[in-house]
């Protein structure tokens, strides 16, 4: 790397525990200037580090969070079920509307190819692919739903709407502060386990 | 603390299948959870927090979040750093919503100099000099440098651009190197 660092590399190298880019290490080790910019700030950082790891409070506050979790509703979020059930919807849902389309899910019939993706790039890509196959079917379904009986048409809209939540679902799993997917899933249901964070 | 790794079924609020059917939860197994865990969520939260009321009820929350989740949470993750994770989230999320609050505050004070008196001469108290930096300020120097994030994801989670936190971060450091020279 010929250039000094930028601002952000130079923050990624302070941060603690982060990997440095080994074009940013390397360059270090030959530029003089930026070693010294970074020695400049090291004296900071192990300061910073010596911050304790943990702190006890003043006062126990057990007592009133304890009192708060006896207050809790029980749900049956709680044992996972809604979640089970989510998916199995979204699911139900694909294969539902793919049927009343007469959409199959196959590369030859245009819909998305079953990949299986190794990089971020390319499970963007088959998110795309699917989430147009899903418009491509609510299309088609939207097109025979005023020939189909009412309560089938109801039933189809119920299986479509579960896909959509369960896609905002995920999503709100991989980045919880999205506040679109949390809007989302705020005006569906109030029942789904936001604070899950893996 | 923060080391141990849960087996996933062997954690003692999910491992009762009777109890959970009937949905009561194991509130003695969960103190010992939160008396192993508090600690450390409480440095967190009383360095994002200045206001030690807003720190308590910042605990609380990520505690009600760690009971909700942790009957699905499958030990992939030491149970600590599973349940710092969940206290940087409640703590980000908190101030998504206090940001116009927060923003005020800034403008306000941020180029106001940090309060560096120490409480002793000889003593200078880093914990009081992080404290007295502008709440996004230290917030994102918190995350940055004591929490390991990089600017960009602070970014991020924040939901602001990544100069902003360089600039914030570089602020931070250089009003704190101040207070270190001293």
């Amino acid at each position: 790397m010929n250039r000094h660092l930028t601002d952000e590399e130079f923050l990624d190298l302070l941060a603690p525990g982060v990997e440095p880019d080994p074009a940013a290490r390397e360059h270090l080790a030959a530029c003089d200037g930026c070693r010294q910019r970074l020695e400049r700030d090291r004296p900071l950082s192990e300061w910073v580090a010596t911050l304790p790891d943990a702190l006890d409070p003043a006062r126990d506050l057990w007592p009133a969070l304890r009192a708060r979790l006896a207050a809790e509703p029980v749900s049956a979020r709680r044992s996972g079920r809604p979640r089970i059930a989510l998916r199995a919807a979204a699911a139900a849902a694909i294969f539902l509307l793919g049927a009343l389309g007469g959409y199959a899910l196959r590369p030859d019939s245009g819909g998305p190819a079953r990949v299986v993706a190794s990089d971020p790039l390319s499970a963007a890509a088959e998110v795309q692919r699917t989430g147009t196959a899903y418009v491509e079917a609510v299309a088609r379904f939207r097109a025979i739903a005023a020939d189909s009986a009412p309560g089938a048409v109801r039933q189809a809209r119920e299986v479509a709407l579960a896909a959509v939540h369960g896609a905002a679902f995920e999503l709100a799993r991989l980045y919880p502060e999205d506040a679109t997917a949390r809007g989302i899933l705020a005006l569906a249901s109030d029942r789904l386990p936001l604070e899950e964070t893996r | 603390m923060g080391g141990r790794r849960i087996r996933p079924g062997r954690f003692p609020l999910t491992s009762g299948e009777s109890s959970r059917r009937s949905g009561r939860r194991d509130l003695p197994a969960f103190e010992a959870v939160y008396r192993d865990h508090h600690r450390r969520v409480w440095a967190f939260a009383s360095r994002w927090e200045r206001d030690t009321d807003r720190a308590e009820e910042l605990l609380q929350e990520v505690f009600v979040r760690v009971w909700r989740a942790l009957p699905d949470f499958r030990g992939e993750s030491a149970l600590g750093t599973w349940i710092h994770s969940i206290a940087v989230r409640t703590a980000l999320d908190g101030a998504r919503r206090g940001r116009r609050r927060e923003e005020r505050e800034r403008t306000a004070v941020e180029n106001q100099p940090v309060s560096t008196e120490p409480r002793h001469t000889e003593a200078v108290d880093l914990e009081r000099a992080i404290a007295a930096l502008p709440d996004g300020q230290r917030r994102m120097f918190l995350l940055h440098a004591v929490e390991g994030y990089r600017c960009r994801e602070i970014a991020e989670r924040m939901g602001v651009a990544t100069g902003t936190v360089q600039s914030q971060v570089f602020r931070a450091r250089e009003k704190l190197k101040e207070v270190l020279k001293r």
